[in-house]
């Protein structure tokens, strides 16, 4: 109708609704009000309507009545009129070129290359073409455009990656590209089976078609996928991909001067491990070469980060400044397994120098364990409360030291009130009240063992909207509590973790509930210790290598990690065409993304429904005139 | 005296007495209430005999002052006189359908009910020998006129037995009545008068022409006479049945109009016959229509 399209067609079926006044017109042929009077024969004489004024009035307000319902169903469906430009366009051919490592097979881009010109050539006179490229993530190199020669110079300045093949990713950029036009997806891929994960599936609109142009595989393909510190060297795993046996040499170099070469042989489709005997420096970097002349490139180097992973710097503020007395069993948890194996590292200070504290000590640190409040003037307090802003975590233990009103206005906003015990109680036990919450999913079936303990004395805790309670007390009362709040994670122990109100220090569970705790507060900034190409933070490059990233925020301090491609993409096995077909779902006409955010677009820039309402009111208004001096 | 005459006057508001259950507690109330909130009673004297001298007191008509007793005991008395009366009164009370209509608190007929109580007790406090005849198109209930102090609990009970009726012909129950007395007294008739005016005045007439004083309370409902009807409507007639579908804004006019005419008609009709002519509006306090009774009872000695 007159070119209309809907946003949301399901109302129109309310148009139905104009059956109602005009059933209730054929029914109600005169008014139900009936008034039993006396003087009913003075009215006998009075100038009545006519009644051909008053049918032709009743059939004006039925057609108000029928129009109103009519824009009111109109309005609701926010009718639009579609862009002819989008949809009437020419169809338009994208040629996507995987640039993935496995086309990096000698020769293999070369014929990639010459795929991608024959599918532009082959695109009608008429048609725009584009080029997108893709591996890990797909880009668009160049936008639909009539432009054939500018599109083959793209071509030609291609060049395979590191990455590793995402179709789906492809497939969602080359029909945004398309949008609602019809068109036509060229894959240019080597039709690698690693480029679908386990059950994904990819998506294309109905009206684009998609062709594949198969640059094929190598015969065989040799690959260094593992790389790891061992003692008194290393050891690499070299995978051959191939239908023969493989050998070759493989060669260790540190900190890019060369080393140990060792020798492998590899069965087809096995794997080896090939160790390296070195006297390895504590920091820098180190890589395992092989040579593979049919195969591809990018895996056949693979690098490692010498540099050990760092304890975790956990400052505790206790009452003496150190690690003992009140904060001794928490010293020794956290610095058991000696300063090499340490997960944590501990430093404590006194109350009243955590304001005077250096701004790089706090960017240092992970998280903070609160012990006392006695003595934490206000600027210390004022330093948590911006450390926990900042994303830090925090773990308060409310014991003897802490002073409910000095907590109070250290987590304002978070903290509704904690009263502190006057004298011991009934012994009670510690139970797990949210399974599902990441510390006591990370004990598993061992937090079942937190009911060893007993509390002689516990903190009452209020819990406000929106916090969790991660474990909670024999007789029910919170014990470990997560409050909400922007910034980072803080908990609160309702019970202190020195053995003055409690045995929790002296029992096996105290370490891994101590570990699992301020590894949670500190969880989300956790350092991964490698990245593959495709997923490096951002300001990496995405190439395989070495690379120092900053260790913490503003402390000047860098870690070192490795960036390799993923060993998914060695292997060459591939799909058939109709394999790789049966993965692509097509979604029907209306219901594609692109179409779909074409129509909003269009609807909300023409506001139709405002019009339609403008006369819905205004047919109304007219209705309820005319209706007042209608029987 | 009343010690909250306040109290009693409330009960001339016919939303209260509505809400009162017996016709002989309704008439009472009514009456108590009117008499208690006149500050200086004109009715007195009708037909005296003396029977006794009480203190002046403040609110008494000087005019009752007996200055033979001032000037031996230098004080003030007034004479009271016990109130006598040959007067015979016939209350006519329309109980056709119409009267059967009501938007407020009362329907006509019970608002007219209570008047006719009213007038009936405070006849029969005054001696007055007082009768009661229903009627619609024909006399349906008859009680005879008599002063005795029971009678008044024979009209009460009368009066809570009328139904309504059927249609209205007030002019021959009028004929019928006036042909029957024997003796000059007093007509009272309420009614809607919903009928023919012509017929109406002629047999009110009948009356004057035998003698009889006559008042007519034209009892009509506020809708009646307002019309205030909003939303368009199919009217039916009470006493016939009849619809008129109409659009209250259209006719308005000329139904006020019409009723306006039907108002001054009988006014002025009436008026010119010698008969007291009252129109109440049923929303309206009771003791408007004492008052008009009143001061047609003193007109009269």
């Amino acid at each position: 109708m007159f070119g209309l399209s809907f946003l949301v067609p399901g109302f129109l079926a309310a148009a139905a609704a104009v059956a109602v006044p005009i059933v209730l017109h054929l029914l109600r042929r005169h008014p139900d009000v009936r008034v039993r009077f006396a003087p009913v024969r003075m009215l006998r004489q009075a100038p009545l309507e006519q009644a051909r004024h008053r049918r032709l009035r009743e059939w004006l307000l039925l057609a108000l009545r029928v129009a109103a319902l009519l824009l009111l169903a109109l309005a609701f469906a926010r009718p639009y009129v579609p862009d002819a430009s989008a949809s009437s366009a020419a169809p338009v051919t994208i040629v996507a070129v995987d640039t993935s490592f496995s086309l990096s097979a000698p020769g293999q881009f070369a014929r990639a290359r010459q795929l991608a010109r024959q599918a532009v050539r082959r695109a009608a006179g008429g048609q725009p073409v584009g080029l997108e490229r893709f591996a890990d993530r797909a880009d668009l190199v160049v936008a639909p455009t009539m432009d054939r020669p500018q599109v083959l110079a793209a071509i030609d300045r291609l060049r395979p990656g590191a990455g590793a093949t995402r179709y789906q990713n492809a497939l969602a950029r080359a029909a945004g590209a398309i949008g609602a036009r019809r068109g036509t997806v060229v894959l240019v891929t080597d039709l690698q089976a690693s480029g679908w994960d386990a059950g994904e599936r990819g998506a294309l609109p109905g009206r684009v078609a998609i062709e594949l142009a198969d640059v094929g595989a190598p015969k065989g393909n040799l690959a260094v996928v593992d790389l790891r510190r061992q003692e008194g060297g290393v050891v690499a795993t070299v995978r051959n991909e191939g239908s023969g046996a493989a050998t070759g040499q493989a060669r260790l170099t540190v900190d890019g001067r060369p080393g140990v070469v060792q020798p492998f042989s590899v069965p087809p489709g096995g794997a080896v491990q090939v160790p390296f005997a070195a006297a390895l420096p504590e920091t820098g970097a180190a890589a395992v070469s092989i040579d593979d002349p049919t195969g591809y490139v990018a895996d056949n180097t693979r690098f490692l980060a010498l540099d050990p992973p760092a304890p975790m710097p956990v400052l505790a503020v206790t009452a003496s400044g150190g690690g003992s007395a009140d904060a001794f069993y928490l010293a020794q948890a956290l610095q058991a397994g000696g300063a090499a194996e340490a997960r944590f590292s501990f430093h404590a200070v006194r109350p009243s120098a955590v304001g005077t504290l250096p701004a790089g000590e706090w960017a240092r640190d992970r998280a903070v364990v609160l012990l006392t409040t006695q003595g934490l003037d206000s600027n210390g307090r004022e330093a948590l409360a911006a450390f926990v802003r900042r994303g830090g975590g925090l773990f308060v233990a409310v014991g003897p030291g802490i002073d409910a009103d000095v907590l109070r206005s250290l987590l304002a906003g978070r903290l509704l009130d904690v009263t502190l015990p006057s004298a011991d109680g009934p012994p009670l036990s510690l139970v797990p009240a949210d399974a599902r919450h990441p510390i006591v999913a990370a004990l598993g079936a061992a937090a079942a063992n937190l009911g060893v303990a007993r509390f002689r004395r516990v903190a009452q805790v209020t819990v406000p909207a929106g916090a969790d309670v991660v474990a909670q007390f024999s007789n029910g009362a919170p014990a470990l509590v997560e409050y909400p709040g922007a910034g980072g994670r803080v908990l609160l122990f309702a019970s202190d973790l020195g053995d003055r109100w409690n045995d929790f220090p002296l029992h096996p569970m105290f370490l891994p509930f101590l570990y699992e705790a301020l590894g949670y507060l500190s969880g989300p900034r956790q350092a991964p210790a490698g990245y593959f190409v495709g997923d490096v933070p951002p300001g990496v490059p995405a190439a395989p290598g070495v690379v120092s990233l900053p260790a913490g925020r503003g402390s000047g301090a860098v870690r070192r990690v490795a960036v390799n491609v993923d060993p998914r993409e060695s292997d060459p096995a591939r799909l058939t065409a109709s394999e790789f077909r049966a993965a692509i779902v097509r979604l029907k006409e209306a219901g594609t993304a692109e179409a779909q955010a074409a129509a909003v677009s269009d609807e909300a820039r023409q506001n139709l429904w405002w019009y339609a309402l403008v006369l819905v009111l205004t047919v109304l208004a007219i209705e309820s005139v005319v209706a007042r001096r209608a029987v | 005296m009343n010690p909250h005459p306040r109290d009693e006057r409330r009960y001339l508001d016919p939303t209260v007495i509505a809400r009162i259950g017996t016709l002989d507690l309704r008439a009472r109330s009514i009456v108590e209430g009117f008499l208690s909130g006149l500050h200086r009673s004109p009715f007195k004297g009708f037909s005296v005999e003396f029977a006794e001298y009480r203190q002046y007191m403040p609110g008494d008509d000087i005019s009752t002052i007996d200055w033979k007793v001032f000037a031996r005991s230098d004080r003030y008395y007034v004479k009271k006189f016990e109130e006598e009366t040959n007067l015979e009164c016939h209350l006519l009370l329309d109980i056709s359908r119409s009267m059967g209509y009501g938007s407020g608190a009362m329907t006509k007929l019970e608002y007219g009910a209570c008047l006719a109580a009213s007038l009936g007790y405070l006849m029969n406090r005054q001696r007055d020998a007082v009768g009661l005849i229903g009627f619609d198109d024909r006399i349906v209930a008859r009680l005879p006129p008599s002063s005795r102090p029971g009678h008044l609990r024979a009209l009460l009970i009368s009066l809570s037995r009328l139904e309504l009726g059927l249609r209205t012909d007030v002019s021959k129950p009028l004929h019928q009545l006036a042909d029957a007395l024997v003796k000059r007294g007093m007509v009272v008739l309420i009614s809607d008068l919903l009928d023919d005016p012509a017929a109406v005045i002629k047999g009110l007439k009948h009356f004057r022409f035998r003698g009889s004083d006559v008042i007519v309370f034209h009892v009509l409902d506020a809708d009646e006479i307002r019309f205030p009807f909003e939303q368009a409507s199919r009217f039916e007639d009470l006493e016939t049945g009849e619809e008129v579908v109409a659009v209250p804004a259209l006719v308005r006019q000329h139904y006020l109009r019409e009723m306006d005419g039907l108002i001054g008609r009988y006014r002025r009709e009436l008026g010119a016959a010698g008969i007291d002519y009252c129109l109440v509006d049923t929303s309206q306090p009771l003791d408007l229509a004492l008052m008009a009774y009143l001061s047609s009872r003193g007109r009269s000695f």
